[in-house]
């Protein structure tokens, strides 16, 4: 605990008391007093001889006091207690374990060199005597160990590996200065520039930052996007590959598609192009002429210093016929369909009138046209003016007619130009929670669905307020109602339940799924590990995941695609210079680990009080109090009380 | 008492000397007596004196029985014709009381001041005086001056209200002298001629013990009662005015006394002083006299009320 003032300069105002000591002093300077006879005088021995020392009445410590404790009021003065503790002050280090720090960097990586710089400052910590903690700062900040001595730490730092994820090295500066507190240290180990580096200004008060990495050349493929249309074969299925340079010179590259699993078969022939990219140049390239299907990776040739870029993944759907059901008494809708199937090819068509439809009577896709079952289809199912009664579609009304008011974005209605050409007497239709209006229209003054979409329990469902005109089916004016009904049949087209999942690293992934099996158990590049029912995990490793959960397994394919980490150029930097450890003994900062509480009031409580007792001195000792009150004086005015007797 | 309240508020800024011949206070002491206890002269007068009976008088004291020689004519024929006894009647005598007004004029008595010491003195001597010359008493002036070879001066007798002016302009010549006064001395001076008189001695006997018993004892000598009148001044009775002064001097010989003029000191003095008064008062009252200590700024007033009583003199209608 430590006194002070906060305006000190007022303590000069003491220097008064220097004039009212003068004051009393100089009033022992006045003339003899003359007084009436020395008889009673002269009976006060001691009194004849005075004090050497100075006297000063008691008024003159009173009206000193007032005058201390008014200037002690103007000085402000306060007491410093000591702040509580705050979080252990350790010395922190973080290591930047996101995808960029896997970069090649002479002849080891970014994150090899990192990591040893961090291992060694952890050892140079732990022999000044502080106790250290590990943050590997990755897509979260993962507190790896606390309270750390220098081998422990420099044991844990070793064992670090970069994730093909992308880094956040902002939440780990804020983690690592909370942890640390004012007194602590933060060593950050990344190749992260200066100036992408956003952290708090308490966090880059204390932080030293370690920079690794410089130059870069690197080019990645930016993504992958597979067109397969069920209609058409296999060797028609393009492979869109998104490449992109961030090397500083035009490099020729080659892209390979090649099946993940080779084909029991003959071997399947990859398919490659080779393309030249100018720096900074982003292409697509298109493959095609695919003989094979199922889960591919593109893989990018030559290597460079960034090979986690270089791999993804992708699927190419099998090819399989698809079988359709349509239930209608439209005996020109149904030669139309027919029609239409045969000129898609790869896909067959079964027609029942209502009354010949049983649930048993199942396909892949069922289309029904103006009537619905009691009981729903197992399968994917389209509702073209669907009368009431049905679980799947809600029916509002009769037969109205609107106009399109909002076409939303979705694959049904992808390419369907002037809409309206759509539409007919049709039916009211209600949206639901799984049934979602793809196309609006306004009919009596509100809004109405014309096209509702969903996925009910892994069924796909779409249901139009409008039934197809067959007439439009087989006229090349009418094309809009040809696209949506392609797309109807394409978007209904059921897709494998084992084909591979693909996710981008770093994305999280849940055990369960609607209506599906849980992932019980996942084997992938970091090993295998188990899911529970509602687990979700983090994907920090790109490749190929096998995931196991109800008796099936699954190919799980994860991709490395970011292109913030994947830009690794970084200009050349200077060696940073690590920050001298603070001794474990540091004082703390006065500013930081002392709190002043002032006592202003108080002292002009007690400046208050001294006046009042100034006052009390002054009426004590004053003539007026010797008048009326009793005392030696007024005894002696009264002999006869005494003892003096009156004749 | 009303009419000196009134002349105090409207004159404040009049001595106390002046006060007492105001016209106001003149009409009042007019219709007062001054009544002694013991004192009593040998030549008739108006001033009843219980101890003493007279075969004349108008006041019946007491009946005696008739002895040879009496006087027939006080023989009271009323008793003897209810009990067959011969008494005489004797009566309150009336004498003419001598009564002395001393005034001590040594330099303690200063400064000669409006409501000083000497200035109270002069007022309660004339205030006094007064009173006595309307109870048709005998009345001597004296003063005791402050040197100690210097005789003491007197003035009268003064019988009447007539004598007045005469009485003022002595006590108004009294001037301070600038030495102390022997009291003995003066007292023997005065009052070689006067016996069972009544003498009030006016001072503020700030003097040693054995100076104040000695005039006590002349007194005795003279078989006169003694009323003892103590004027101190406020600055007698407190000495806080004395703050930062160290050195003393004596008003009366010119003598330095250094004290500490502390709150100690002071409180101490007041106990000296105290004790000073109280062996004043013992050593009159051994001698059968009265003695009462008034300040100056009781005034006029606050002495008739409270001071007067003390020395066993009363105003009476």
């Amino acid at each position: 605990m430590g006194y002070g003032f906060a305006a000190p300069a007022w303590l000069a105002a003491l220097a008064i008391l220097v004039p009212l000591l003068w004051l009393y002093l100089r009033s022992r300077r006045r003339p003899p007093a003359v007084v009436s006879s020395l008889v009673v005088w002269r009976v006060l021995t001691e009194a004849a001889a005075p004090r050497r020392k100075p006297y000063l009445p008691l008024l003159f410590f009173v009206q000193a006091a007032l005058i201390v404790a008014s200037v002690i009021a103007l000085a402000q003065p306060f007491v410093q207690h000591p702040v509580p503790p705050g979080p252990p002050r350790d010395a922190i280090v973080v290591l930047d374990v996101s995808a960029s720090m896997q970069a090649r960097d002479g002849g080891s990586t970014r994150f090899e060199r990192a990591r040893a710089a961090a291992q060694e400052r952890a050892y140079e910590l732990g022999r000044s005597g502080r106790k250290l903690t590990v943050i590997a700062a990755g897509q979260q900040p993962q507190v790896v160990g606390t309270q750390l001595d220098g081998a422990r730490a420099a044991d844990l730092i070793g064992r670090l590996e970069p994730r093909d994820t992308s880094g956040n090295l902002t939440a780990a500066a804020e983690l690592a200065a909370a942890q640390a507190g004012p007194q602590g240290s933060i060593d950050v180990f990344t190749d992260a520039a200066g100036d992408g580096l956003v952290m708090s200004r308490d966090a880059r008060a204390i932080s030293t930052v370690h920079r690794f990495g410089s130059g870069g050349d690197n080019v990645a493929v930016a993504g992958v996007r597979v067109l397969a249309n069920p209609f058409e074969p296999l060797g028609r299925t393009r492979a869109l590959v998104t490449l992109h340079s961030y090397a500083d010179e035009a490099r020729e590259v080659t892209i390979t598609l090649e099946p993940v699993e080779a084909a029991s078969g003959e071997p399947a022939q990859p398919v490659s192009r080779t393309v030249t990219l100018a720096p900074g140049a982003t292409e697509v390239v298109s493959a095609d002429g695919f003989g094979w299907s199922g889960a591919f990776r593109a893989v990018l040739a030559p290597d460079d210093d960034l090979p986690l870029d270089n791999v993804v993944y992708g699927v190419v759907p099998a090819p399989t016929p698809l079988r359709v059901l349509l239930v209608t008494e439209d005996i020109a809708l149904q030669r139309a369909v027919e029609t239409l199937a045969r000129s898609l090819g790869n896909v067959t068509v079964r027609t029942l009138v209502p009354v010949q439809y049983r649930p048993e009577a199942r396909e892949e896709i069922t289309i029904f046209d103006r009537f619905a079952p009691p009981l729903p289809p197992a399968g994917n199912v389209a509702y073209l003016a669907p009368p009431r009664g049905n679980p799947d579609v809600t029916v509002a009304g009769g037969a109205t007619r609107g106009r399109v008011a909002e076409q939303r974005e979705h694959e049904l209605v992808a390419g369907v130009q002037n809409a309206e050409t759509l539409l007919g007497d049709g039916v009211a239709l209600a949206a639901s929670a799984a049934l979602k209006p793809v196309l609006l229209g306004r009919a009596e003054g509100r809004e109405v669905p014309l096209v509702l979409a969903g996925e009910v329990g892994g069924r796909r469902i779409v249901a139009t307020s409008f039934p197809l005109r067959a007439a439009d089916l087989r006229s090349a004016d009418a094309l809009p109602t040809l696209v949506f009904t392609i797309n109807l049949l394409r978007w209904l087209s059921p897709t494998s339940g084992a084909a591979p999942l693909t996710r981008i690293a770093g994305e999280r992934l849940r055990a369960g799924f609607r209506d599906a099996a849980p992932i019980a158990r996942i084997e992938g590049p970091d090993g295998a590990r188990e899911l529970g029912p509602a687990e979700e995990i983090t994907l920090e490793r790109a490749g190929v995941y096998a995931a196991v959960g109800g008796g099936e397994e699954r190919t799980l394919l994860v991709s490395f695609v970011d292109p913030v980490e994947s830009d690794i150029a970084r200009p050349a930097a200077a060696p940073s210079v690590a920050a001298p450890p603070r001794p474990a003994t540091a004082e703390p900062a006065a500013q930081a680990l002392w709190q002043r509480v002032p006592y202003v009031r108080e002292a002009l409580l007690a400046a208050l009080l001294a006046m009042l007792l100034e006052w009390l001195v002054v009426a004590a000792s004053g003539p007026r109090a010797r008048r009326g009150g009793p005392g030696p004086s007024d005894a002696a005015a009264d002999p006869a009380s005494a003892g003096g007797a009156t004749a | 008492m009303a009419a000196l309240r009134a002349a105090k508020a409207r004159l404040p800024e009049q001595s106390l000397f002046e006060q007492a011949f105001t016209p106001e206070v003149l009409r009042v002491l007019d219709r007062v007596r001054l009544r002694a206890q013991h004192a009593s002269g040998d030549r008739p007068g108006h001033t009843r004196v219980r101890n003493r009976s007279d075969a004349s008088g108008t006041e019946l004291e007491r009946h005696v029985a008739y002895e040879r020689g009496d006087d027939l004519r006080r023989i009271d024929w009323n008793v003897y014709a209810r009990l067959g006894e011969l008494v005489t009647r004797r009566f309150v005598a009336e004498r003419e009381v001598p009564l002395w007004f001393v005034v001590d004029a040594s330099a303690s008595m200063g400064p000669d001041e409006m409501h000083g010491k000497l200035d109270m003195a002069r007022a309660l001597a004339a205030l006094l005086a007064t009173v006595s010359l309307s109870g048709g008493d005998r009345v001597y002036l004296g003063v005791i001056p402050g040197r100690g070879d210097a005789a003491a001066v007197s003035c009268g007798p003064l019988r009447s209200r007539r004598s007045l002016h005469e009485l003022r302009g002595f006590l108004a010549g009294i001037r301070l002298g600038d030495g102390a006064a022997d009291l003995a001395r003066g007292l023997d001076q005065l009052l070689r001629v006067t016996r069972r008189g009544m003498v009030v001695l006016l001072s503020d006997f700030l003097c040693d013990r054995a100076a104040g018993a000695r005039a006590l004892d002349v007194l005795m000598t003279r078989s006169c009662e003694g009323k003892l009148v103590q004027v101190l001044s406020r600055r007698d009775r407190d000495p806080s005015w004395l703050y930062g002064h160290d050195v003393l001097i004596d008003r009366e010989t010119g003598a330095e006394f250094r004290i500490d003029p502390s709150p100690d000191t002071f409180r101490r003095y007041e106990a000296a002083l105290l004790a000073h008064v109280t062996a004043l008062a013992r050593a009159a009252s051994s001698r059968g006299m009265a003695s009462a200590l008034t300040i100056t700024d009781v005034g006029l007033l606050g002495f008739l009320s409270g001071d007067l009583p003390r020395l066993g003199l009363s105003l009476v209608r």
